[in-house]
């Protein structure tokens, strides 16, 4: 990375935090800040009863020049965004743990990222590009289970863009360090029927190498991604197509001496949603299909299979996995005396199947007759308006999910109750939610077919109280959340199968928040949050803290954002991530940014491990990076 | 049904203006520093604009055209026989390809694009007129 270039960023990180002349409130310039902020689309998106909720609006994406999902995600209070072995978001990462079933869902509109097989898509979305999203919602704390069809810790829903207000074509251009690139285009067009978006993006993602064992460790991706909405009255299309490789950091290597281990996928989606406000129903319908090749392999060993005479060592892997994703819903809205409520009911089935499925080049039948899950929920949701100033919340929800094969169907249910109190100037929610949450397909077929279980884990399931506490007072907000979470029956790998804790799990968590909102546009917003995890008699003390400090502005043709994030786990180095970004707009038709992340190089590191499975030997690598030490700088036209 | 998911909405919104009402203190304050008058006569017929005046004092809306001091519309050309443009009656766009197409007659404009409300002020235009506007607004004339 150019030193100039990084001290530019650095200066300029530091400055955003001096420059702010002050603006009467009323002025034309604090007029428009407060009326893009007020008619953002996120005001008619957000549903502040479902929970304790993040917004990223429009502009705040703008301004942090927000190239993937993975800078927001370290941005959410409780979670430290991390990474697994084969490079690809996953914050809930532990090695060789199973990804927990209610830990992070993500959706865009209404559409669960979501794969049948690997479950949680986020490990791919993260890394994306999210040009053709408007706004972002994150919601914490187990939220409404009726967001989506699965209830999670941390709900993140993005939106994509109204083509109404965008009105333009914009093509862009972005560098950045490690040879990395994107270029990236989106044009809309409204008629007297409707509007629609064309999105088309390319991203040559360039990661900063490391070595270990004398093996390339590399976790570039290059994606092509288009996306289009076409919006006619009350129906609304989407299509969405994107392919790429990745190279996968450590793969599955036991000795973490992988020989450029790589995935190469497509992602196809279309979906169709219906929308009648005045007779309160909603309805989509999705249809997604994921290709995945995998080539995996090791300068020692990969793995070891059984065969009918002895147990067969492995060194390369070839594994091609297709997955298809069936979702739909349909709610009804209705209004009983002073309460809104809603009714509902989804389904989704997934089906995977292996293909060319290879181990040393030799074709490898996996033996399963478990290759689809069907689900079907029923959900209702009330919000009873005590008086103009309190509220009562409440959502049931049930799941039956029936899978295929020997593996065993899982009934679940979540419940939910809240009061929320707001004078204006006090603000305080307190939410009870108890739910329960099948074990993910992966965690199934591995438990039964790679390490030969004859019955399936049980359902983890969690309870969460929680209450916050806010004070508004002109342009300030403050505000303390306290939170027990503990979570039962947990699902953990022994080594030799999955297998539900027996002891409970009990998170007590803080957080304590600031928010100053500068006239018009742009905040400053503080954060420190703990999670104190009780221990155990098997399990060790496991707290960790956070603080974030975010600063985030519109100067006239500026736009401003720093923010420093601090994260602290256990065994881990404090990780200190400092970023900031500039963007100028020198015209209605060009605008030029630069943003730094990781600036200080300190953001935090994770560790990894392997397990030989054939002598339980022990191989780790420690401290390697989450995040590179980058700068990128970007141009964009507008016609 | 309105009504309850209303209240529902007003109470998670802490009480802040709806943006309607600021919409219409912007169009005030930019009609009001035009016309350097304190009271300007408004006529709309745009659906995005109905009936967001009322509360805002210093713009009294107007059933025709011919008796307003400003035209807000995103279909300008349409009034240019029956109202046309003098220093006296202002056309103001709301839509960028409306403004674009009558950039000789139109002052300004006020829309969205690229997800962002958008203000412009027409300096050859301004120029033409002799208005002086305020040094706040310097940065929207283009």
């Amino acid at each position: 990375m150019p030193g100039k270039l990084l001290i530019a960023s650095i200066a300029t990180t530091i400055l955003c935090f001096f420059i702010s002349p002050i603006f009467a409130d009323e002025s034309i310039e604090s007029l428009l800040g407060s009326y893009a902020k007020r008619a953002d689309l996120s005001e008619q998106t957000k549903r502040e009863s479902d929970g304790y909720l993040i917004v990223f609006t429009r502009q705040d994406l703008d301004r942090m020049q927000i190239r993937s999902l993975r800078e927001i995600i370290e941005k959410i209070p409780f979670i430290r965004y991390n990474e697994s072995r084969l490079g690809l978001s996953a914050s809930f990462y532990a090695p060789y743990q199973p990804d927990p079933p209610a830990g992070m869902r993500v959706y865009i509109n209404d559409r669960i990222l979501y794969t049948p097989f690997f479950g949680n898509a986020l490990k791919l979305f993260g890394q994306l590009d999210m040009g053709y999203i408007d706004h972002v919602e994150v919601y914490y704390g187990l939220p409404s289970q009726t967001l989506g069809i699965d209830g999670a810790v941390v709900v993140i829903k993005m939106y994509t863009k109204d083509p109404e207000r965008e009105n333009t074509s914009i093509i862009g251009a972005v560098a950045g360090s490690y040879g990395s690139s994107e270029l990236y285009g989106y044009t809309t067009a409204k008629d007297t029927d409707g509007s629609r978006l064309i999105y088309l993006d390319y991203k040559n993602m360039h990661r900063k190498e490391s070595s270990y064992n004398s093996s390339r460790l590399s976790r570039d991706k290059e994606s092509t991604n288009f996306y289009t909405q076409i919006d006619r009255g009350r129906h609304s299309f989407e299509i969405q197509a994107i392919s790429g490789r990745l190279d996968t950091f450590l793969g599955q290597s036991p000795h973490l001496d992988p020989l450029d281990p790589h995935t190469s996928f497509s992602y196809l989606f279309g979906g169709w949603r219906y929308e009648n406000s005045e007779k309160g129903i909603e309805s989509f319908l999705h249809l997604s299909r994921n290709s995945s090749d995998h080539y995996d392999a090791s300068r020692s060993l990969l793995g070891i299979y059984q065969s009918a005479q002895e147990e067969v060592t492995f060194s390369s892997s070839r594994l091609k996995i297709i997955q298809y994703h069936t979702e739909a819903q349909i709610k009804k809205s209705f209004n009983l005396d002073r309460s809104e409520n809603s009714l509902g009911v989804q389904a989704k089935t997934g089906r995977f199947t292996f293909k060319e499925t290879y181990l040393d080049g030799i074709p490898y039948n996996i033996p399963s007759e478990f290759d689809r899950e069907t689900a079907l929920s029923l959900f209702a949701q009330g919000n009873y308006l005590i008086d103009g100033n309190r509220i009562v919340v409440g959502s049931i929800k049930g799941d039956r999910y029936f899978m295929d094969g020997d593996i065993r169907d899982y009934t679940l249910l979540s419940g939910r109750l809240g009061y929320i109190y707001n004078s204006g100037r006090w603000v305080s929610k307190s939410f009870l939610f108890y739910g329960s949450f099948a074990p993910e397909a992966k965690t199934l077929f591995e438990n039964r077919y790679l390490y030969g279980q004859s019955s399936d884990p049980d359902t983890e399931r969690s309870l969460v109280i929680s209450t916050k506490l806010t004070y508004r007072h002109q342009k300030h907000e403050t505000s303390l959340l306290a939170a027990r979470y503990i979570k039962k029956d947990a699902i953990y790998f022994n080594g030799s199968s999955y297998y539900n804790f027996e002891d409970d799990i009990v998170i007590d968590c803080l957080l304590y928040e600031y928010i100053y909102s500068f006239p018009g546009a742009g905040r400053f917003k503080a954060d420190i949050w703990t999670n104190l995890q009780q221990p155990h008699n098997s399990l060790p003390n496991r707290n960790t803290y956070g603080a974030i400090a975010d600063y985030s502005r519109s100067l006239g043709h500026f736009d401003l954002h720093t923010a420093l994030v601090y994260t602290y786990g256990p065994g881990l180095k404090p990780g200190w991530d400092l970023e900031g970004t500039v963007t100028y707009r020198p015209s209605r038709i060009v605008s030029l940014f630069i943003k730094g992340s990781n600036i200080l190089g300190k953001a935090l590191k994770s560790d990894y491990y392997g397990i030989d499975p054939v002598t339980g030997e022990v191989t780790r690598a420690n401290d390697l990076d989450i995040k590179d030490r980058r700068i990128w700088i970007g141009m964009e036209f507008q016609f | 049904m309105k009504s309850i998911v209303a209240l529902i909405i007003l109470f998670t919104l802490s009480f802040a203006d709806e943006p309607d009402s600021i919409k219409a203190k912007i169009i005030g304050r930019v009609a009001t520093s035009l016309l350097e008058v304190s009271v300007v006569f408004i006529y709309s017929d745009d659906p995005a604009y109905e009936k967001i005046f009322e509360e805002e004092e210093n713009l009294i809306e107007t059933n025709s055209c011919s008796d307003a001091d400003m035209v807000l519309s995103s279909r300008l050309e349409e009034y240019r026989s029956i109202c046309p443009p003098t220093s006296q009656r202002l056309y103001f766009a709301t839509s960028y390809s409306d403004y674009i197409k009558n950039r000789d007659a139109a002052v300004g404009a006020f829309f969205w694009q690229k997800g962002r409300p958008n203000l412009i002020l027409n300096a050859k235009k301004l120029e033409e007129l002799k208005i002086k506007l305020p040094s706040e607004f310097d940065n929207y004339i283009e």
